[in-house]
């Protein structure tokens, strides 16, 4: 698929057009997503939430540092946001959970 | 299976329309959404039909593998009646969009209507997770717990970079979309819903009218959810849904006592007046009905209607829709006889379910 095809119809046509465009969609994504940077900060298959919040909080730390780095303080800002939300959500993990989970339909 | 599967549904409605579940006064059901598609195939836009074929039978086996296909009920959608479509989009159990295009697509439910997995829509694989009144925790672990067998035995299009491939850039990341169905009765009265809409809107969610055209609302349904799905994590997601509903709640909460203190005569007899012609009415088109029973879900809440269950609301609702209740008699009707059949429906309902 061309970009402009894709402009046209506003949708991918393979996962693999992700990858072609990728530097492109960057500011796309982060447009849409309303984020400071386009990366993935959810889970993975076979991924325990934990690791793949500390992959990601290491990540970010990498970016924010960069950031700081090249005088960036508003994407510094907001990345420290984006970090602290994770390890937000990772707090509230770690309290214990009384959370009742259901696997099969009656 | 297949055929069987619609004989139950004029009559039996799915867990979620029970009208039971936390904060079940303004919340009629939590719905958690997971886009996902398979690696090796085109998106389903792009995929011909031999690939479709094969993206269905692919899933097939793995719900086989999983041992997730007994319990469940199965359709090849392109195989079926238009109208057999039309149910399982009322009953919201696959969406317009798979209804409407074209080509091998599938769904596979739970028989409790909570688990739906709908094939070749947009993205390959679209699973949700409906649950009554404002329950997210649940209806995400119960997805979760789907996800994380299925991604064992199928392989799903991901990146490190964007997480979740999806075919719609506003769907990628985590793939995940929490909508939650609220009856907002006062705020539209009051003419506030615009208001929360905008505030729902600066962070990041949406806020939509679930039946009816542009903004005006049937039923005061509407549906909220997250917008964004990328560089936040599933968790995050949800807390953010979390801490935007209770508010919305609150004010419509207000706005139903703001209603009746202000003037308790004139909110009874529009209550009641809606009860009334819902139990006289011989013609009955869907919007009206929809409007009616809105307001006597109000009235239940207020406690100014006592004799009707919320769950006998929530049939009226759905088994009121058009192909509901050609179903219900077994053939196609024009607009007119159908009109004439639903309030002949909603009558007999009333009179003989009311305590």
């Amino acid at each position: 698929m061309t970009l402009a095809e894709f402009k046209s119809r506003g949708r991918f046509g393979c996962a693999h057009d992700y990858e072609l465009f990728g530097d492109q969609l960057e500011s796309l994504l982060e447009r849409i997503h309303d984020v400071p940077t386009a990366r993935h900060t959810g889970r993975l298959p076979g991924q325990t939430e934990t690791v793949a919040r500390r992959r990601r909080v290491g990540e970010l730390k990498s970016r924010l540092d960069a950031a700081v780095r090249e005088e960036n303080f508003e994407l510094a800002a907001r990345l420290r946001d984006q970090i602290t939300g994770l390890e937000e959500s990772a707090d509230a993990a770690q309290q214990p959970s009384s959370t009742p989970h259901e696997g099969s339909e009656p | 299976v297949n055929e069987d599967a619609f004989e139950h549904f004029p009559h039996l409605l799915g867990e979620w329309l029970k009208g039971s579940g936390p904060d079940s006064d303004i919340v009629i059901s939590t719905r958690v959404r997971f886009a996902r598609n398979l690696d090796g195939f085109p998106f389903t836009l792009k995929a011909s039909e031999r690939q479709r074929g094969e993206v269905i039978a692919a899933v097939q086996e793995a719900l086989d593998q999983v041992s997730l296909k007994h319990s469940v009920v199965t359709l090849q959608l392109n195989e079926i009646e238009d109208i057999k479509r039309e149910i399982l989009v009322e009953r919201h159990l696959i969406s317009r969009e798979l209804a409407n295009s074209e080509g091998p697509r599938g769904v596979t439910f739970g028989r409790g209507e909570m688990l739906s997995i709908m094939v070749n829509e947009e993205d390959h694989l679209r699973l949700q997770w409906i649950k009554a009144g404002f329950d997210i925790d649940r209806a995400y672990h119960a997805l979760c717990k789907v996800d994380r067998a299925l991604e064992k035995v199928l392989p799903y299009a991901l990146s490190e970079r964007f997480g979740y491939l999806t075919a719609c850039p506003t769907n990628v990341g985590t793939g995940m979309r929490i909508s939650v169905m609220l009856h907002l009765p006062a705020l539209t009265l009051k003419e506030q819903v615009d208001k929360v809409f905008k505030a729902a809107q600066r962070m990041n969610h949406a806020v939509r009218g679930l039946y009816g055209e542009g903004t005006r609302a049937f039923g005061d349904m509407y549906q909220i959810s997250n917008q964004t799905t990328l560089g936040r994590s599933e968790e995050a997601i949800v807390e953010s849904v979390k801490a935007i509903v209770p508010r919305i709640l609150d004010t419509e909460r207000q706005m139903r006592g703001q209603l009746y203190a202000e003037d308790r005569s004139l909110l009874e007899d529009k209550v009641l007046r809606a009860l009334a012609v819902l139990r006289s009415a011989r013609r009955l088109n869907v919007q009206e009905m929809m409007g009616h029973l809105s307001m006597v879900r109000l009235g239940i809440d207020l406690g100014v209607i006592s004799d009707v269950p919320l769950r006998l609301v929530n049939e009226m609702f759905i088994l009121g829709q058009p192909s509901h209740l050609q179903e219900s008699q077994g053939r196609k009707m024009s607009a007119d006889e159908r009109d004439i059949v639903r309030a002949e429906m909603v009558r007999s309902m009333l009179a003989t379910n009311t305590n």
